[in-house]
Formats: C-alpha cells, sequence, structure tokens
C-alpha cells in the first residue's frame, strides 16, 4: 500500500520537475505559433500540460520531456490552425495589392519594436496566410506538409504562401516604410 | 519573391523568443492543471488523499460498506446485514 502510495506521490513530483523545467520554453513555443494570441496560447499551454500529466504513465522515456512535450504542443497548434482556418472565408484570395518591388525586407534591423510589429502584421492577415507562413519560416514546413495539414493541394498552399508574403510585405512597408531603410 | 525568403525567415523567427509571463502566472496554471487533470476525477485521487490506497483496493470495501448501510437504514439488525453481505450477496 505505502509502495503504490509513493509511486503515485512521485508522479506528481515528476510532473512538477516537468513543468518547472519547460514551461517557458513551452510557452515561447506555442506563442510564437500563434503569433502571440495570448488567450488562445494559454488554453493551448493548459491543453499541453494536462495531456503531459494525464498520459504521464505512458512517457516511455524516448525522447526529452522537452521534444515530448512540444510532440503534443504541435498537435494541439496545428489543430487550432484547422480550426481557425475552417472559419474562414477565402474571399480575401484576390485582394492582392502591388508591393514596391525596390524594397527589400533584407537590411531589417531585429528589435523589440521589429518583433512588435511583426506580431501585428502576422495578426492582420487572413488566418491561412498567418499559419502558413509561420509553418513554413518558423517550423521549417515544406509546401507539401503544410498542404498535408490544411488538406489543400501544395500549388493552392504555394498560392496562399506567395500571396501571405506580398500582404505581409506590404503592411510591413504601410507601417514601417522607409524608418527602417534609414537607420 | 524566392530572395526575399531568409529575410521573411529573420523576420518571422524574430517572435521565438521567450515571452515575459505575468508574476504568478506560471504557479496559477500549474494549479489549473493539477484540478483539472483527469487524475483529479478519478477515484485514485479520493482514494490516496482520504485513505492512502489505491482505487481498486477501496471499491470492494467501500461497496460492502455502503451496502451495509444501506441495509441498516432499511431497519436490518447489524448481524443481520453482514451476514445477508456475506452470506448471500446483494439485496
Amino acid at each position: 500500500m505505502i509502495n503504490m502510495f509513493l509511486e503515485k506521490k512521485s508522479k506528481r513530483e515528476l510532473f512538477k520537475e516537468m513543468y518547472e523545467e519547460n514551461f517557458q520554453y513551452i510557452y515561447s513555443f506555442v506563442y510564437s505559433r500563434l503569433a502571440g494570441r495570448v488567450d488562445s496560447v494559454e488554453d493551448i499551454v493548459q491543453n499541453v500540460f494536462m495531456s503531459a500529466m494525464n498520459s504521464i504513465d505512458r512517457f516511455k522515456g524516448k525522447s526529452s520531456y522537452r521534444t515530448w512535450l512540444c510532440g503534443i504542443a504541435r498537435y494541439k497548434v496545428m489543430d487550432y490552425y484547422r480550426k481557425e482556418v475552417s472559419f474562414e472565408s477565402i474571399e480575401y484570395m484576390d485582394e492582392i495589392n502591388n508591393v514596391d518591388s525596390s524594397l527589400s525586407l533584407e537590411d531589417i534591423v531585429i528589435n523589440e519594436e521589429t518583433k512588435a510589429i511583426v506580431i501585428k502584421i502576422l495578426n492582420k492577415l487572413p488566418s491561412i496566410y498567418k499559419f502558413v507562413l509561420i509553418l513554413k519560416y518558423i517550423d521549417n514546413y515544406s509546401v507539401k506538409e503544410i498542404a498535408d495539414i490544411f488538406q489543400r493541394t501544395p500549388k493552392a498552399i504555394d498560392g496562399i504562401l506567395q500571396r501571405g508574403k506580398i500582404q505581409f510585405k506590404n503592411e510591413f512597408l504601410k507601417l514601417k516604410g522607409a524608418d527602417f531603410y534609414e537607420r | 519573391m524566392k530572395d526575399d525568403d531568409k529575410a521573411f525567415e529573420k523576420l518571422i523567427r524574430s517572435i521565438e523568443t521567450d515571452v515575459e509571463l505575468a508574476k504568478g502566472f506560471k504557479e496559477q496554471l500549474f494549479e489549473d492543471v493539477m484540478y483539472k487533470s483527469k487524475e483529479n476525477y478519478q477515484p485514485s485521487f479520493f482514494a490516496e488523499k482520504l485513505f492512502f490506497v489505491s482505487p481498486w483496493k477501496l471499491t470492494i470495501p467501500s461497496s460492502l460498506l455502503f451496502s451495509i448501510i444501506i441495509k441498516l437504514a432499511m431497519g436490518s439488525s447489524f448481524n443481520k446485514a453482514v451476514g445477508m453481505i456475506f452470506g448471500l450477496g446483494g439485496f
């Protein structure tokens, strides 16, 4: 009886240890994938750790806790993406303004202000543009892999990616414009 | 646009940094997770908290105890109630 109690107690302790070590990392992981939508980030992070707590017995130790938690977080984030995209109309697809091709994003300095602007712009974009850009540039997913996630053709995703980039660049230049290039 | 890939990667990846959290948020979320996790809704949680035993050990005695209480409430004497449970089983 005592052994069983101790086993259960150590399970909780184990979870607490795992939580302490990985909370900040998982929070930041989800935060960047959701471009800072705090309410949803908190819900997802809570769900990640609840799933981890409920299935910690099944953790085989083949990877680190962090890798395991990231896998759970990725699954929850993809689920969120699919739900968000399913509520969205696709009328925006044709709304593309011409971008000033003489300006490049290459020389932009990354600082706190830039990060805030990136988050702001990503959240102004239609969800699918935002998620495709994040999957492509943060997670390094291929167009084919992104197409599988959203159950669309690679050609459609490639179109979305190009349009997303144009809209992102337009918004960026509109918001900060030449300021960045004068620094 | 292909040439912009590196610039896009740099810009969009910039949001992947440690986020500063409100004080106490981490602790509060831990409490919420512990409270809402399946673990807390299972008999094991109550069994451990109240009796320090695993649920399967608690299930049989608690069922018998419950049956005896019902028998007593129905007017049986204690000996009769116990006898009925162990001798005949059920109601």
